[in-house]
């Protein structure tokens, strides 16, 4: 693996302990310059690693708390009148920052969800006519609660389908938490990280990334896992040429973090579920829709 | 995967070439219906016309063959078979929309070149077959290769030392079907011992070539001496003249070693006669017996109906002194003005020299030779002779003949080819329809002597031969005919064009003589030398079918489109399932490599060569540093340690 994301890893999992797998994954979707859906309970450390991450990548974070009463003005920004100088003066919103943590997104009205559509999409936002700039890179990081806690709004498909990834943090373990009771308050100990990439180079990875190869056994493999979506005895939600695309991205930035330039079907069978689950999930949870990544891996051949 | 026909440029363009190449051999119909076709499909593809369902070129083809079966009543020759190999192959094109009719398609390209040089051995054709048959095997090769041209040059080097071996080994069988060039009778050459007035300037007419000579130590400069006995004729119907009553017998077996000869190739003409040069004691023609008639003329006893070279033994001067019997004086009776013309001579108690002077003088007058004399029905002898006073050689010979006959001179019509032309290249003599010709030859002091009336009338004619004659315009014909001083073309300089054209025939000529010459009798020879020929062509035979059947194996391996790192992959997953290790098919082939190298040790640096091999060829796309072969070879040898060593 790259030298450097070894590190990123390993630096992130000395602050948020036995979650590895996830950390990489995270890594490897802002590395595919795609957002991030984080689906778990509160207090499993979801805001713990998006600060963790933005602070070792570098990139300025802020973090907005969604609510029912939140309107798209307060994420957005708006234009506020200055009388000194007699007009008006767009003030950006907190989503004017590199990575933006988009805390329980589910509780939010589905106008304020839907604000936040075109900037996920493109990377800008208008307001009153005027488009303004997102900056680059730009990642939203959502967290949201379970399915089926009272008081949410659930995303709909088309939002979910903007997400590259949704990521499941799941309870630490026992002995993990022994440690964590044990140790010093984990916020204590992120101010002492020291970030190991810059804005700039972040830019240089994204196109970097782009460039990593498919083969047509790899492309022909992905080809075939939205076909078998396709057929009618799966259960799942199909699979749309934009979810493959994804799909390819993810996989590109994952060859990319192992040092390849080059995909392998194992980087595809590595994103799939992450990539996938909330895309099949549709109506039925991302939960399920986990399960039925795994079942679609499963029943996909790889073409040799 | 579907499939566009004109998208593969090279093999759309191989297709159109060998179906070209039948094209000129089929009624016009059927070119235009190919072509409306091949025209439709570029429609269906590049302009989005409607396509044709395969119902209606299923249907079209049922019609198709139907049709040939009313016309033709066969499949079995020539012509019905180019037009049932075209057709089928332009309804195919029609239809071209995957892999299937991709393979079927090149199978009727094969068979389409197949076709074409069964029934033609000229070396032109050899140029567009080849790059018709690259082009075709290439569209077989799997996309997933490279580097085509080297897989192609492979394969050819593979198939090379076989069709070496099938050209000197395999058994020569003589296929009547194979060659018969279909319902005409008359064969490619045309020739038949009947002057019909009309039938020699039809023969005339064809551009072919009629045979090529090669004169071994005879000194011919001029091709005015140049007379090729086909036939002879003693039945007078006035002008046209018919083959009378003769007596074949084979040729007594002498040595005829010491003596001059000439070589002759001959095409396919489906008809018995051999042409030999006047002079000719006998004629030597392998697999075939060769019938000497009392005319000094030669016949086969089958028809020819290949290809053929035959060996002509001459004598400078072979006098026919035989005394003729009053057959020879048979004419119709004459009527009108000739018979006055043949009793004003009677009259006049002639010697036999003055009757042959009266007779050149009546020649000698204004009588024009042409290829286009017009039919001659009623009174054909009058009209020719007194009236109209326009024909070809046979018309005069024709005539000649009949007025000798009635004034008491014994003669008969010999038709044949007279002149050629030389190529200076290949020093032969090629001899084409344009030189049919038909002579007399009357009985005079107690021998048969030629009397050549036409050449009293177009000296050029017989100078120069029919070729370079009827390559002039009607009016230099005219003018030139009467004079023997030609310059309108100085001989000694041979334009470059004549140059080029020698030289393509030459290469032609050693084309076919090479492949003529090496029939069955060379190859028995060859073999007899060895051990008996039979056997050796059963051995032969047996040999070959192997390594076909291996070759076409290797190649239908090569034909499932996997490429050398797929195949290792093959190798190691049977290797695998046999140790109980099989791959589930989501399990990716790297994966399951390592898996392998983890359960099996022993293994390890083979599998990692392997997968090392697999992920650069796959999924790097780029050149593995070894290769395949060295990988295969490295994992064989681990492989069969392992199966040596007992089991645990």
């Amino acid at each position: 693996m790259n030298k450097k994301f070894h590190h990123l890893i390993s630096e992130a999992s000395k602050i948020i302990l036995d979650k590895n797998a996830e950390i990489r994954l995270a890594a490897t979707c802002l590395l595919a310059g795609g957002h991030l859906l984080i689906e778990d309970l509160p207090g499993v450390g979801k805001t713990t690693l998006v600060q963790v991450l933005a602070k070792l990548l570098g990139l300025k974070n802020r973090r907005i708390q969604f609510t029912i009463d939140l309107l798209p003005a307060d994420i957005i920004g708006g234009q506020i009148f200055h009388p000194q100088e007699q007009k008006f003066i767009f003030h950006p919103g907190p989503l004017f920052s590199s990575i933006v943590m988009a805390d329980e997104l589910n509780r939010a009205s589905p106008r304020t969800q839907s604000a936040l559509l075109q900037a996920m999409e493109e990377g800008e936002v208008s307001v009153d006519g005027t488009t303004w700039k997102l900056p680059r890179p730009f990642y939203l990081i959502a967290t949201q609660n379970p399915h089926k806690q009272i008081g949410t709004f659930p995303l709909p498909e088309s939002q979910l389908d903007r997400f590259l990834m949704s990521l499941e943090l799941h309870h630490a373990s026992k002995s993990t938490e022994v440690t964590i009771f044990q140790r010093k308050d984990a916020k204590l100990s992120m101010d002492q990280i020291e970030s190991l990439f810059s804005e700039q180079e972040i830019i240089e990875i994204l196109t970097q990334v782009e460039e990593v190869q498919i083969s047509p056994a790899v492309a022909l493999y992905i080809a075939d896992l939205l076909e078998r979506s396709r057929r009618p005895d799966f259960e799942g939600m199909q699979l749309s040429t934009r979810a493959g695309l994804a799909l390819v991205r993810a996989a590109k930035a994952w060859a990319f973090m192992e040092g390849r330039t080059y995909v392998r079907p194992e980087d595809v069978q590595e994103v799939l579920i992450p990539v996938l689950g909330h895309r099949l999930g549709g109506s039925h949870g991302i939960n399920k829709g986990r399960e039925w990544a795994l079942a679609l891996q499963k029943n996909t051949a790889v073409p040799v | 995967m579907n499939k566009s026909f004109f998208s593969q440029k090279f093999f759309s363009f191989s297709m159109i070439i060998a179906m070209g190449m039948l094209a000129f051999e089929v009624s016009f119909a059927v070119t235009f219906f190919c072509i409306a076709m091949i025209f439709w499909k570029w429609g269906t593809e590049s302009r989005s016309w409607p396509n044709l369902s395969r119902k209606v070129t299923g249907a079209l083809s049922v019609l198709l063959l139907v049709g040939i079966l009313l016309k033709y009543r066969t499949l079995m020759q020539q012509e019905p078979a180019f037009t049932f190999l075209l057709g089928l192959s332009a309804l195919k094109i029609v239809d071209y929309i995957n892999e299937r009719d991709h393979k079927f398609l090149v199978l009727l390209g094969f068979l389409l070149l197949g076709a074409k040089s069964l029934f033609t051995l000229d070396f032109i054709w050899i140029v567009p077959s080849t790059v018709a048959l690259i082009g075709l095997w290439s569209s077989l090769l799997p996309s997933f290769l490279k580097h085509q041209t080297s897989y192609l040059i492979k394969i050819s080097i593979y198939s090379l030392p076989m069709t070496v071996l099938l050209f000197f080994a395999f058994p020569r069988v003589v296929l009547p079907w194979a060659i018969s060039r279909g319902g005409d009778a008359q064969g490619d050459i045309g020739f038949s011992d009947e002057t019909d007035p009309g039938r020699m300037s039809e023969i005339a007419s064809g551009p072919n070539i009629a045979f090529r000579v090669k004169l071994e130590n005879i000194y011919f400069n001029k091709p005015k001496s140049f007379y090729w006995r086909g036939a002879v004729l003693t039945f007078s119907k006035g002008l046209s003249w018919r083959p009378g009553h003769s007596e074949l017998k084979t040729t007594q077996e002498t040595d005829f070693s010491k003596e001059v000869f000439y070589d002759v190739a001959i095409e396919a003409t489906s008809q018995n006669f051999l042409f030999a040069l006047d002079g000719t004691t006998a004629i030597d023609l392998p697999e075939n017996t060769v019938l000497t008639s009392t005319f000094l003329t030669f016949k086969t006893v089958h028809p020819l109906l290949k290809s053929a070279v035959y060996r002509g033994y001459w004598k400078n001067k072979s006098i026919d002194s035989e005394k003729p019997n009053d057959d020879f004086l048979q004419t119709p009776s004459l009527r009108g003005r000739s018979l006055k013309w043949v009793e004003n001579i009677k009259n006049k108690k002639l010697l036999e020299y003055q009757k042959i002077d009266e007779l050149k003088k009546l020649f000698s007058a204004d009588y024009t030779y042409t290829l286009k004399p017009g039919s001659y029905r009623e009174d054909e002898l009058n009209t020719f002779l007194f009236d109209r006073k326009k024909g070809f050689c046979e018309h005069f010979a024709g005539a000649y003949a009949t007025l000798a006959r009635a004034i008491g001179i014994p003669s008969r019509v010999v038709v044949g080819y007279q002149g050629g032309r030389y190529n200076p290249v290949g020093e032969f003599w090629k001899i084409s329809q344009k030189d049919a010709h038909a002579w007399v030859e009357i009985y005079t002091e107690s021998s048969w002597k030629r009397i050549d009336p036409t050449s009293w009338v177009a000296p050029l004619r017989l100078e120069i031969g029919g070729e370079e004659f009827f390559s002039l315009n009607e009016e230099d014909q005219k003018y030139f005919s009467h004079s023997l001083q030609k310059s309108l073309r100085s001989q000694n300089s041979v334009e470059l064009w004549d140059k080029l054209s020698f030289w393509l025939e030459d290469l032609n000529y050693r084309w076919v003589y090479f492949l003529l010459e090496y029939d069955k009798s060379s190859q028995e020879g060859l073999w007899s030398k060895i051990f008996s020929y039979k056997v050796s062509t059963l051995i032969t035979f047996i040999l070959a079918l192997i390594l076909n059947i291996l070759l076409f194996r290797k190649f239908l391996s090569q034909r499932s489109s996997k490429n050398q790192a797929q195949m290792l992959i093959d190798k190691v997953e049977t290797f695998g399932s046999k140790m109980g290790l099989s791959r589930a098919p989501s399990e990716p082939p790297l994966a399951y490599l390592k898996r392998l190298a983890k359960e099996l040790p022993e293994l390890n640096e083979a599998l990692s060569k392997i997968e090392t091999y697999y992920d650069h060829r796959m999924y790097a796309g780029t050149a593995p540093s070894t290769s395949g072969h060295e990988v295969l070879k490295i994992w064989k040898a681990k492989v069969k340690k392992i199966a040596s060593k007992p089991s645990q």
